[in-house]
């Protein structure tokens, strides 16, 4: 005689048997061979709601949420044998099926005849709604943030790119480009001329409507492509891919005549008109970097404004070599 | 106009034979050579460089270390020299290529204690930069090649040391002890100034003709009144320099009483004062050119002194004790 007692004499304890069944926190169910409940543990009574005496005998089949699920439990442990685990809807007392994780086996007799299933059952709906919180959570999350790469990345009053998002597009698409068939890019810088003067004498709300007004007819003249943003105060750029110097002065010169033709709104007063310097430079020409043509085109900028305003200045108003004292 | 000799038979032997030996001492990397003999105008050139560059692993990585710090200001990540060559451009990519293959060759050898290699490399960065910015507000030439210029202005020194360190001795002995001006100590003991074997060196190495001239006359006898051409460029920049005591280190340029005070052309100041934070700012980007090239903290002027506090000796020049007031050094 042993003095611990081994695995099979705990097999062959039936109380201690029992007592590891209804302390299983899962629930236990058995059936017979004519899947009619013989085995319906605490821890199933709290799971389905049913009392024992209303399962114990009955078949088990009313576990489930429909015949559908019982049946389809069935056919998978005819089917596969041994053990099978899977979700399944699971039928509850004076209340909606719910989800539930179900893992079963088939017991056979020792000539191999069908006796009965024991099924272990564990209460899934709650993890559902985790999962479910957590998507919808995730979603929501994925839209924030989503919303506020556009806020950080985009000027609120104009719509356009900030400075910096505007110049990372503009890299984004030279490095796109490679370095094979490098295309030239035409930078331009705007300026609104005497800016200052609109907001103090029509207030900053008719400012605001200057400033749209100009981004909306350059996001007109720009190409699919093109990159227009907003360079900071009354200043906006405009990054051109494919076009040399020619190309991005026609572009200015468009949006210069089109803003001198518009005529900002304001209530009960006379339309405003505005008008604007643009300085033009390009890669290549005006260097090799996109730092170098902006601050190119931001001293041909200046020039124009020197220049009296509302024009275009590019490269043959500006000669190489001559210092702007 | 590249007859980068002086006159007389024997000066002409002595710069022969120092780029000679030079050449011997200080071979190039194969990168360096090929970046200088780039065809900048060919469509291919960019594509060509990134391939020259990236077969050198060392100058990769100093290129992207260079170009992912503060000296550039770029917010993204650079990760490959393809994109450096794109984003910063091919010039730019090309001068870095060039200026440190050039420290490079020249870290090999030790200087003695009569020269400091450091301040020597500080002097000529803050040079070529301070060229590249006259020559980005003026645009007289490409800022590229002013820094490049500037960079290499007074690389004759380094070979005129390496070849004949007994004669560089005497010349230190004649600016440290006897307060002589460096450009006359090395006429005395040289008998040829520094730019006829820097720009014979160059020349040796194919750099093309304008940045050849530029070192061949970055010592004009009047500072240039009106800026012109990249001669006048690197000549400005190098008095502009010492002007503010960024100079070789034992000349007496790092004591502010003996700077020379000069009329430079006003764009000079102009393009400087552009510069936000001006010299300092300009200053500091050379020093972070140097530290991100040669992977070290290089030692430094007086300015940055108390950031290096607890490296010992901070990089401030030491000047000797000494009774006769030298005078004001313009080399």
């Amino acid at each position: 005689m042993h003095g611990e007692p081994d695995f099979i004499d705990v097999l062959s304890d039936s109380e201690l048997m029992q007592l590891m069944l209804f302390a299983c926190p899962d629930g236990v169910v058995a059936t017979d061979r004519e899947n009619r409940v013989t085995l319906y543990t605490g821890a199933s009574e709290a799971i389905f709601g049913f009392a024992p005496v209303e399962v114990l005998h009955r078949d088990v089949s009313m576990l489930f949420a429909s015949a559908e699920e019982f049946a389809r439990v069935y056919s998978r442990l005819d089917w596969e044998g041994k053990v099978v685990s899977l979700e399944v809807f699971a039928a509850r007392k004076d209340s909606e099926p719910f989800l539930a994780a179900l893992s079963a086996a088939t017991l056979r007799d020792r000539y191999g005849s069908y006796s009965g299933t024991i099924a272990y059952i564990r209460d899934h709906s709650s993890l559902r709604d985790i999962e479910e919180t957590l998507r919808q959570k995730n979603s929501e999350l994925k839209t924030m943030v989503e919303t506020l790469a556009h806020l950080a990345k985009h000027d609120q009053l104009t719509g356009l790119l900030h400075r910096g998002s505007a110049i990372e597009a503009a890299e984004d698409e030279m490095l796109r480009e490679g370095l094979s068939a490098r295309q030239p890019m035409g930078v331009v810088i705007f300026d609104l001329d005497h800016f200052k003067r609109v907001n103090d004498s029509y207030g900053h709300l008719v400012g605001d409507k200057v400033l749209a007004a100009l981004a909306h007819v350059l996001e007109d003249a720009a190409r699919s492509g093109d990159i227009v943003g907003r360079f900071g105060g009354e200043e906006f750029i405009a990054f051109l891919p494919g076009a040399d110097l020619a190309a991005a002065q026609l572009f200015a010169e468009r949006v210069r005549v089109a803003i001198g033709d518009s005529r900002v709104k304001v209530a009960d007063a006379e339309p405003i008109e505005v008008t604007v310097s643009a300085g033009v430079a390009s890669i290549p020409s005006c260097g090799d970097s996109l730092h170098d043509a902006i601050r190119v085109a931001d001293d041909r900028l200046f020039i124009a404004k020197r220049g009296g305003r509302d024009r275009v200045v590019g490269p043959e108003s500006n000669r190489p070599g001559r210092h702007a004292a | 106009m590249t007859t980068g000799l002086p006159a007389n038979m024997e000066g002409r032997n002595r710069v022969r034979s120092i780029v000679n030996r030079t050449t011997e001492l200080t071979p190039l990397k194969a990168v360096a050579t090929r970046a200088i003999a780039l065809a900048e105008d060919e469509r291919s050139a960019a594509m060509d460089l990134a391939t020259v560059i990236s077969s050198d692993q060392a100058l990769t990585a100093k290129l992207l270390r260079l170009s992912n710090s503060a000296y550039y200001g770029y917010a993204r990540r650079i990760g490959n020299v393809r994109e450096a060559v794109i984003l910063l451009g091919m010039r730019t990519v090309r001068s870095v290529a060039i200026s440190s293959g050039i420290i490079d060759a020249f870290s090999v050898v030790s200087p003695g204690a009569a020269f400091d290699m450091d301040l020597f490399w500080a002097h000529s960065v803050t040079v070529g930069l301070v060229a590249e910015v006259i020559a980005r507000d003026t645009r007289i030439v490409r800022p590229e090649d002013a820094f490049t210029a500037g960079v290499l202005h007074d690389v004759g020194k380094l070979a005129m040391l390496i070849c004949e360190p007994d004669a560089f001795a005497e010349l230190a002995d004649l600016v440290v002890t006897e307060g002589v001006r460096y450009r006359d100590a090395e006429l005395a003991v040289f008998g040829i100034g520094h730019e006829h074997v820097g720009s014979r060196l160059a020349q040796r190495w194919k750099f093309p003709d304008l940045l050849v001239d530029a070192i061949r006359w970055h010592h004009p006898d009047q500072p240039p009144s009106t800026l012109e051409t990249l001669n006048d460029v690197v000549a400005a920049a190098d008095l502009a320099c010492n002007r503010e005591g960024l100079a070789c280190g034992f000349d007496w340029t790092s004591d502010a009483s003996r700077r020379p005070v000069l009329a430079l052309p006003p764009a000079v100041d102009h393009a400087i004062a552009r510069v936000h934070g001006g010299m300092p700012t300009i200053e500091g980007k050379a020093r972070a050119f140097l530290l991100h090239v040669t992977a070290r903290t290089p030692r430094w002027y007086a300015t940055y002194a108390d950031l290096d506090a607890g490296k010992a000796e901070a990089g401030v020049p030491q000047n000797p004790p000494h009774s006769s007031p030298p005078q004001t050094n313009v080399a």
